[in-house]
């Protein structure tokens, strides 16, 4: 998935080559099959610009229905009216609104608004009379010290009315067409993070009332489709410690909900969001998009899927296409967008181009289950932008619904989609193996026969006799070969083992060594090499450095940490017999894991309890060796023996964190420094 | 029993096979995908040339009165007033009288203001503080002395307060009006020290909408900005002649889009590579047409629209002596704002063209402009070809992120380059310029600064000569692409092939994203970079080259002790340049001192920056330049092939080219090369050969013929008269355009010959 990064500093953009030209202000980007940010065409130009001159203060919203574009003029506390046609503008509710934030309009017209300063949502008649308000409800339902500060306002085509409320984290405010409350919906959910979970140990029932305000955030803005389906933005803080980030990257900031209020647009976890949303709009194809306020627009299909990303912000000059202060978006008939921006009080449109409405087409068909059709587009697309991950996967669909497994195989490897490829491969190895059933039964028999045959005749003419006393040989003689298969009797007598081991019978550095690489080697493995199905991580995109650091630096704090607690506490091991001891406890992972990480290349997701499982017990195996081998090393108690594995843990932490502090500290200190010599240098200088 | 089984059976057939004819049927009319009519939306846009509004002719807004005769010949008459040193200018032919403000002191600008706009020379310095202040020759403290000759004047200007002393000239021929700096006439002796100076800065000046007319400034291939009501705006235009210097201005804009997206979202705006800049007083009717003729290296564009700062609009070209630059202080980069210790090496003169009747609008600047160049030897007159050239870049190799070290990708043998020609021919298309990129050892982004031998897994030297034939046997033309300008760090040695700014830093682009392979690109030092340009004309013999980047990058280099300003590496490329012989490079969007040097002009802009307050895009460059050097747009794989684009191609005169490859363009994954998302050949066979067809059925008619008139004669309908009175017709609209017992097919042309 994209990484998230979140600045807190000013990046910078450079005027650089112009090499890629396009006639458009910002390029569009899109999910590149490694899941990285990528430029594909211009998806949407931008057209004309409206209301420039007109006279609004501060807007917040816009809506558009019939041609006419709607907007709520918040600082003028009133509602436009826009005729583009003819460039004509009319207001109405002068008098009626305070601070209006949001609107919906009806189909005759009626137009719904939610009035910030009033607290109140507004009803008006197409020519401006009020026809109803809603005011703070005295449900027993609304709770006393809820907020009631309506910021946006939809309606269903039964007439219910659902309020975006500032600070709502209930959810949104549902009200019937009279203006009775009926309860809230679709709120959002709150996880704990590290932090909150530690505080939950440490802090007593006092402390926790009293710091704690843990509440989920609230809705930021809603849209709803023609089919009534209530879509939602949540802004997250944006907060940028990573351990307290948990709460921000579970949850997806942009939602579909149903009637239950529940999201289905995307498991969580796996969007392309941003957490600056300030509103989202339907589009016709069942689509959505979402604006941050620094003006980017994010088209999502109806699974999620982020098909197109373009638009930015206007720092020091304004080109068409961009923005200031970007509040609120929404989508005409057309499928034209229209984004209002706050600041400069105009609405900027984007049309869209040859390109995006192909991929509305391909999307539409591929949804529709017309997938030949879908396909051929698909493909064109490809050719257009072979590396977007949109065009991949849906190529990959239309491909598997067709039967072409392993074309679909193919596109669903690059767009790094998993689940579609284990059903593909399961449907390729299903028919591999129906083609070839017969030929791997009789193998196995012949297999099975040679094997009796070969026993048969060592047995009676000491047939391997040879090898055998060859392996025996090298076993006995204490050379570092026998020291590194040694390996296997950890597997067998773990306690005896390390009897021999300790005395300095078996094992020396150099076997250790050796083992460790071919852990290291294996870790390599299965880090970046599994099977595709099960792989964590691309090779191509992972630093070897750092998949070494993974391995050994824990490894090494592990043996001096263990001998430094031992060494202090009850421990008689010498740092020779931990180094070697902790070698030989990888010895599961080294013997076994290799099997399970091959079967990673045939096995699909429908079998990932397996590996899953397999591998975890040969991890936990190694685990227990190590135990037993420290008991055995310094000759402990089990007690003494968690003792001190869990002393070596915190020491493993603290040096983590010392490094760190020294790190940053080292960085300021430098810092400083060069401050203060560039300073001195300008002054004797110039 | 079993019979009942089988009807049942048959019935749920049935009614299954019904359910799906329904589905099918129902299917069919939600499938019915309408396209919106977006060409309405596209010819209203800045990228457009708008119609000009029918109707009034533009009245004398300026009179005489307070104002003496000066000089006078058969074009103009030069009247001026002492007092508030300012001059009218009164256009023989029309009557018009050209000058900046109606009164000395108007009511909505302040006194310096109209100081400025009222003198003929106005002065900025920056005082002890560093700060910025301003001086006219109006004010008190400027004593100005002018001696009137027949056809000129000369004018001392002694700022005894200042300590800042400069002579000018002002000088009358024909319908032109010069101002120059006398040479050796600055003299700086006190502690301020002279930032910049601008000539007759308001001449023409309006207010808000007053007079139907526009701005015109070079932006891309030319852009307008009509008069409006005044109207807020965060930022003038303002854009350094031939772009930014990398030695001393910032290279970056902060631009945080505060997502998890990479920060580089901005299409670049295109720099100016024309010293002009004009004025229309109602089109047709009157214009001031200015040519920065010397001292352009220092020169900016600055246009000011109504609502900026003040309600006029108006147009000048500033002379900058200094400019601020960021002094580091600290490592990060944190330092002080400050002058420039040195004043630029600069003489300033500027030409004011006053034009009227049909010369008076930007077509007529444009033509101007080009005999202008013809007669300095600058253009000459291009190969005539019977079908107009496409270009096709192809990429040969480049560097691929690896496991643990990075490797190479082959992209196109040269076999299969003969492969795509070969194809090519077949499809009718033999006029071909080819440029193969990734040509050196290690790949495009991979080779070594300087090294110029062929990555053997591409092709041998026998191999190119193979193609470069081939091509050539066909009629066309063969170009190995080689970029002196930019290198990334495993290119270079950053320290000692990278140019210093006058900040101390190592001059280098940033990408603002870091999924980019190389997103850090180093400036190479002038004298290497000419060096390399020269050597590459040694070594390949016999090879044309094209040289990225050379063309419109100018940049002065800080290295300490080795200074190389911004005019020297002007000269350094020239020269450079000009060792080819006979064969001239292609250069992409070549300033305009290189026009001489550019066989072949590659990335036409054919879009301007579209700030807010520009209204129209028009073919200035391309008018400039039609008839002397061929010039190609930019890529049609980055979207530039839709219906719109091919009618721009063909409106502008410019010829079609692509970026193409042999292998899928998935392959482009993990190179330096992303960003190029889309390059199979075979992908684009198709799409070349019909955006070729097009664009050539139309522009094969005018081959070698210049353009003499552009205009608008609708809402996106263009007519575009040649040489010889042959006139394409554009037509944007999804509507057919009729008029004038012409019909030109919605999203169409009409070529109507002369």
């Amino acid at each position: 998935m994209v990484k998230k990064i979140v600045l807190f500093l000013f990046a910078f953009s450079i005027l650089c080559s112009n090499v890629y030209a396009s006639e458009n202000t910002t390029y569009t980007y899109t999910i590149s099959v490694d899941g990285e940010w990528i430029r594909t065409q211009d998806a949407y130009m931008p057209g004309s610009i409206y209301l420039k001159g007109k006279g609004l203060k501060n807007p917040e919203d816009l809506f558009i229905r019939n041609g006419l574009i709607y907007v709520a003029d918040t600082g003028g506390g009133r509602i436009a009216i826009y005729n583009p046609e003819d460039d004509s503008i009319r207001f109405v509710g002068e008098g009626e609104l305070n601070s209006p934030t949001g609107i919906f309009v009806t189909d005759d017209g009626t137009m719904y608004i939610a009035d910030y300063g009033a607290e109140c949502v507004t009803v008006l008649s197409p020519e401006g009379n009020v026809l109803m308000r809603i005011g703070r409800p005295d449900s027993h339902l609304f709770s006393q010290r809820s907020r009631y500060k309506p910021r946006n306002v939809v309606l269903t085509s039964g007439g219910n009315i659902f309020v975006v409320g500032e600070g709502a984290y209930e959810g949104l405010m549902q009200f019937n067409s009279k203006g009775e409350f009926l309860g809230y919906f679709a709120a959002n959910k709150r996880e704990k993070t590290l932090l909150e979970i530690v505080q939950d140990i440490i802090f007593t029932e006092e402390q926790k009332e009293r710091i704690f305000t843990r509440i989920p955030r609230a809705i930021q803005n809603i849209d709803i489709s023609d089919r009534d389906l209530i879509y939602s933005v949540t802004q997250d803080a944006g907060i940028s410690f990573a351990w307290r980030a948990a709460e921000e990257s579970t949850d997806n900031n942009v939602k579909m909900h149903n009637m239950a209020g529940i999201d289905i647009l995307r498991e969580e976890g796996t969007m392309v969001d941003e957490w600056n949303f300030v509103d989202i709009a339907a589009g016709p194809y069942g689509n959505c998009y979402a604006l941050t306020f620094t003006g980017l627009i994010y088209e999502y299909d109806r699974s999620g899927n982020l098909i197109f990303s373009f638009g930015g912000r206007a720092v020091s000059s304004e080109r068409t296409g961009l923005f200031t202060v970007a509040s609120a978006i929404d989508i005409d008939d057309n499928g034209f967008i229209y984004v209002l921006d706050k600041e400069r009080a105009l609405i900027q449109m984007f049309y869209p181009t040859e390109f995006s409405m192909r991929t509305h087409k391909a999307i539409h068909y591929l949804e529709k289950g017309n997938y030949r059709e879908s396909g051929e587009i698909w493909n064109e697309l490809l050719s257009l932008n072979g590396m977007s991950r949109i065009a991949h996967l849906g190529y990959g669909k239309t491909l598997f619904h067709q039967q072409k497994y392993d074309e679909a195989c193919k596109h669903f490897k690059l767009a790094n989609e998993k689940t579609g490829y284990s059903e593909a491969f399961w449907e390729i190895r299903n028919d591999w193996i129906n083609r070839n059933i017969g030929i791997i039964l009789m193998l196995t028999i012949v297999m099975y026969v040679l094997w009796k045959a070969l026993k048969y005749m060592d047995r009676e003419y000491g047939f391997f006799e040879g090898i055998r006393s060859f392996c025996r040989n090298i076993r006995a003689s204490k050379s570092i070969v026998s020291d590194v298969l040694y390996l296997k009797n950890l597997i067998r007598h773990p306690i005896d083992s390390y009897y021999y081991l300790r005395r300095g019978e078996r094992g020396s550095l150099a076997s250790a060594t050796i083992i460790y690489i071919m852990a290291f080697l294996v870790f390599v493995w299965d880090m970046l090499f599994r099977g595709f199905t099960f792989n964590h991580a691309r090779a191509e995109d992972t630093p070897i450095l750092l998949v070494a650091a993974l391995f050994f630096v824990p490894c090494a704090l592990w043996v001096t940490g263990n001998y430094m607690v031992s060494s202090i506490n009850e421990g008689e091991g010498s740092l020779r017999n931990v180094y070697i001891g902790t070698a030989y406890a990888l010895a599961p992972y080294i013997i076994f894991v290799p099997f399970i990480l091959a079967a990673t290349h045939v096995l699909t997701l429908n079998e990932a309890f397996i590996i899953n499982f397999s591998w975890l017990f040969f991890v936990c195996w190694s685990g227990v060796i190590l135990f037993i081998g420290i008991m055995e090393i310094h000759n402990l108690i089990i007690r003494e023996a968690v003792k001190n594995i869990l002393l070596t843990l915190f020491f493993m932490i603290i040096a983590v964190v010392a490094f760190a502090m020294l790190y940053l500290i080292w960085g300021q200190v430098a810092n400083f420094v060069n401050t203060v010599l560039g300073e001195v240098k300008y002054r004797v200088l110039y | 029993m079993c019979s009942t089984k089988k009807s049942a059976v048959v019935l749920v057939l049935i009614a299954a096979f019904l359910g799906a004819i329904m589905t099918f049927a129902q299917r069919n009319e939600n499938d019915a995908f309408i396209l919106p009519d977006t060409s309405s939306i596209e010819v209203q846009s800045n990228r457009h040339t708008m119609p000009e509004p029918s109707g009034s002719t533009v009245k004398n807004r300026l009179s005489t009165e307070g104002y003496e005769k000066k000089m006078e010949n058969e074009r103009l008459e030069i009247w001026f007033n002492e007092k508030i040193a300012s001059i009218r200018v009164k256009d023989k032919a029309s009557g018009y009288i050209w000058g900046s403000l109606k009164e000395e002191k108007p009511k909505n600008l302040n006194k310096t203001w109209s100081s400025m706009a009222n003198s003929l020379c106005t002065l900025e310095y920056f005082n002890q503080k560093d700060s910025e202040k301003r001086i006219s020759l109006y004010d008190k403290e400027v004593k100005a002395t002018y001696k009137w000759g027949k056809n000129n004047m000369k004018c001392l200007v002694d700022i005894e307060s200042l300590g800042i002393k400069i002579a000018f000239t002002m000088q009358l021929k024909g319908n032109s009006l010069k101002f120059s700096v006398d040479e050796g006439s600055f003299e700086e002796t006190g502690d301020f020290k002279l930032k910049s100076l601008y000539f007759v800065p308001f001449l023409g000046c309006t207010e808000a909408d007053e007079v139907d007319g526009y701005i015109f400034v070079p932006d891309g291939p030319g852009a307008l900005i009509r008069f409006q009501e005044s109207s807020q705006y965060i930022s003038r235009f303002e854009k350094k002649i031939y772009g930014n210097d990398m030695g001393i201005d910032l290279l970056s804009e902060a631009n945080d889009l505060m997502a998890s997206r990479p920060n580089d979202y901005l299409v670049e705006v295109p720099q100016i590579t024309m010293p002009v800049f004009g004025l229309v007083h109602g089109a047709k009717q009157n214009a001031v047409f200015a040519v920065v003729e010397k001292g352009i290296e220092y020169a900016t564009i600055v246009a000011n629209v109504a609502g900026m700062v003040t309600d006029y609009n108006w147009v000048t070209a500033r002379f900058d002596y200094r400019q601020m630059y960021m002094h580091p202080t600290t490592k990060e980069g944190n330092g002080v704002y400050k002058p420039q210790d040195e004043a630029n090496r600069i003489n300033p003169e500027i030409s004011f063209y006053f034009l009227s009747g049909d010369e008076a609008d930007y077509s007529g600047m444009a033509v101007l402009y080009r005999n202008m160049l013809k007669e300095k030897g600058v253009l000459e007159r291009e190969r005539v070809d019977r079908n107009i050239p496409l270009k096709i870049d192809v990429v040969g190799a480049d560097v691929k992120k690896g496991f643990l070290f990075n490797t190479l990708s082959v992209f196109t043998k040269t076999d299969e380059a003969v492969g795509f020609v070969d194809e090519l021919v077949e499809d009718g298309i033999n006029n071909l310029t080819m440029v193969y990129q990734g040509w050196q050892k290690g790949g495009l982004n991979g080779s070594k600064y300087g090294d110029l031998r062929f990555e053997k897994k591409v092709g041998s030297l026998s191999d190119f000569e193979k193609l470069r034939d081939k091509i050539k046997a066909g009629g066309g033309r063969f170009y190995l692409g080689i970029n002196p300008i930019t290198a990334n760090k495993d290119q270079i040695n950053a320290t000692s092939h990278s140019a210093t700014s006058l900040s101390r830093t190592l001059v280098k682009f940033v990408r603002p994203n870091t999924d980019v392979m190389y997103y850090e690109n180093y400036v190479i030092k002038p004298k290497l970079a000419a060096n390399l340009v020269q050597e590459s004309y040694k070594k390949l013999k016999g090879f044309d080259l094209a040289f990225d980047q050379i063309g419109y990058r100018l940049y002065a280099d800080y290295t300490r002790n080795k200074y190389v300003y911004r005019e020297q590496t002007m000269d350094l490329f020239k020269q450079a340049l000009s060792a080819s012989g006979n064969e001239k490079a292609a250069l992409n969007a070549p300033n305009e001192y290189l026009l001489g040097q550019t066989g072949e002009y590659f990335d036409m802009p054919t879009v301007c920056s579209q700030y807010l307050f520009e209204t129209d895009t028009v073919p200035f460059l391309p008018m400039v330049l039609k008839g002397s050097i061929d010039y190609y747009a930019p890529y049609s794989n980055m979207g530039f092939y839709s219906n719109h684009s091919i009618l721009k191609m063909i409106e502008y005169g410019t010829y079609p080219s692509f970026i193409v490859s042999g292998s899928e363009s998935y392959e482009l994954e993990d190179t330096p090369l992303e960003d190029l998302f889309s390059i199979n050949f075979h992908d684009w066979k198709p799409i070349i050969k019909s955006v070729y067809d097009k664009v050539d059925s139309a522009l094969s008619s005018v081959e070698g013929k210049a353009i003499v008139e552009h205009e608008a004669l609708a809402q996106g309908v263009a007519k575009v008269t040649y040489e010889g009175g042959t006139a394409i017709y554009v037509n944007y609209n999804d509507k057919d355009y009729v008029a004038g017992g012409i019909i030109v097919p919605a999203l169409g042309y009409l070529v109507e010959r002369g």
